[in-house]
């Protein structure tokens, strides 16, 4: 009879192993999401969740975006990312703290090396309204704004974008920015062909020439005189006028 | 009042409360470190964040469950009545109980303090403003810890409740911006009502989510014109917790 009972609640045992196996072959279909970027939340959602620590939660967020994709022992290409929701996340954590440079960082430095370079232009735009955002981006954001230039220019080669963008370079509101960035503009105007904009823009720097380092000042007397060379000898009436005796009298030792 | 003080900082030592809260600490430190260390730029202001994050919330929750087990315990052991009897009124038992448990609060957070100006470089205004909030707002969440656990008779009741408490305190923000909102508070079925219920939940739960923000840490407080509100609202609110509090323990019958 002992024996009996015991062998009945023994079978219950059996059972319910042999109901976890069969459970077991419906739930192991079901996996966690792989996805590379996660979807993106709504500005609401993410005020909520930071419970009023937005700092705490945008280095969470910034941090999970960092190592979208390569999560899992995964180790996810670029080129197969959705630049588009990329773009959303990167404006999204400009909402939580537009000051910190972490997002540029990862956008201009790691998403930037993609092997689909049509998908920079979604760097080259955060990049550009994250420097515009409010003021103190303006002031300080300008490193950023100089790498959109880069990006504009060699990887997308779009001129056109990476001269507005060397315009907003040039235009930051500070004295101590380095010369390259207000010469920037000029770079890209020459290598769109327009020289005398290009020269144009380097003597008017010249003009506030107090600040510069000798070393800078040379290269641009450099820059002008070999432009100014280069279009006096593309207009003989003007190479005329500048070997007439006039010319010479009025600038000597020139 | 003294002796309550003393009692209470010793039964927290013999809880192992302050070895359980400096070895959750020294954890946090840990893995903010370790997880702010595989940020590709900003590794300290990654790890500060998220040492600041993660100790508040072990400080909360650690002095939460101790407060409200330690005064239950004290119902249940007959301890109250003993101390009762002793020549002190109920006002000043509720008032010292709070204050002993204000140092503990204060105690915890120094270690804390120490290790952000040891191991980080945190903005040294911003350090002292979290400081004197977070330790504001572990007086005013322990305020209402000990009303909860003085008026309900279990103490898993009032912890739930003092986190659920806290939880929607942190909220707070979120809901306020969310009563702008014309889309959400007027559409829909239950929108009107939802409006209406949040705006009356406002007026009566404090706005924690403007305590110790991590940004402070990191960028200081400069620009920031809230600064004013964790002083006097935990002035305020911690008023209404005591006085509710003494106003149900002097009707208590033992």
């Amino acid at each position: 009879m002992a024996q009996t009972r015991f062998i009945r609640t023994d079978i219950y045992l059996y059972l319910f192993l042999i109901m976890q196996v069969m459970l077991w072959n419906q739930t192991r279909h079901f996996k966690p999401d792989f996805t590379i970027v996660p979807e993106v939340p709504s500005e609401l959602s993410i005020k909520a969740f930071s419970f009023g620590d937005e700092q705490f939660y945008f280095r969470t967020l910034a941090f999970d975006l960092q190592n979208a994709g390569d999560t899992f022992g995964r180790f996810t290409a670029l080129k197969l990312y959705d630049y588009s929701k990329l773009y959303k996340w990167f404006t999204l954590l400009d909402k939580l703290d537009s000051k910190s440079s972490f997002v540029p960082s990862i956008a201009a430095y790691y998403y930037s090396a993609t092997q689909n370079t049509p998908d920079v232009k979604y760097i080259v735009q955060y990049l550009e309204e994250d420097a515009g955002l409010n003021e103190y981006n303006k002031y300080n954001k300008w490193w950023w704004l100089g790498q959109a230039v880069y990006l504009a220019n060699h990887k997308l080669e779009d001129k056109d974008w990476a001269l507005r963008l060397a315009y907003k370079l040039a235009a930051t509101p500070r004295n101590d920015i380095p010369i390259w960035a207000k010469q920037m503009p000029a770079f890209i105007l020459e290598q769109k062909g327009e020289e005398e904009q290009a020269m144009q823009i380097i003597a008017d720097i010249l003009k506030n020439a107090e600040t510069i380092d000798p070393g800078e000042l040379n290269f641009m007397a450099y820059f002008v005189s070999d432009r100014l060379k280069k279009y006096i000898d593309d207009h003989p009436e003007l190479k005329k006028l500048k070997e007439s005796k006039t010319y010479k009298d009025s600038h000597p030792g020139q | 009042m003294k002796t309550i003080i003393r009692y209470t900082l010793l039964t927290a030592g013999r809880d192992l409360l302050f070895i359980g809260l400096l070895a959750i600490i020294v954890m946090a430190y840990g893995l903010s470190v370790f997880t702010g260390g595989t940020a590709l730029v900003e590794q300290e202001q990654m790890s500060l964040a998220y040492f600041s994050g993660s100790s508040r919330i072990a400080l909360q929750v650690g002095l939460i469950v101790f407060v409200c087990f330690h005064v239950r315990r004290l119902f249940d052991n007959r301890e109250i009545e003993a101390m009762l009897s002793k020549p002190i009124s109920r006002p000043q038992f509720v008032i010292a109980y709070w204050f002993a448990f204000v140092m503990l609060g204060f105690i915890a957070v120094i270690p804390v303090v120490v290790l952000m100006k040891l191991a980080f470089e945190p903005n040294m205004v911003g350090l002292a403003y979290w400081a004197s909030s977070m330790v504001l707002e572990i007086s005013l969440v322990l305020a209402f810890a000990l009303v909860s656990s003085l008026i309900l008779n279990s103490a898993v009741s009032a912890v739930m409740s003092s986190f659920s408490f806290y939880l929607i305190s942190r909220l707070m923000g979120f809901f306020v911006a969310t009563l702008d909102q014309p889309s959400i508070m007027t559409s829909g079925k239950y929108g009107q009502f939802m409006g209406n219920t949040m705006l009356a939940l406002s007026t009566v739960v404090p706005r924690l989510d403007l305590y110790a923000k991590s940004s402070w840490l990191i960028y200081g407080v400069d620009g920031q014109k809230d600064l004013w509100v964790f002083q006097t609202q935990s002035l305020v609110f911690i008023g209404v917790l005591l006085s509710m509090a003494v106003f149900d323990f002097k009707r208590k019958q033992f």
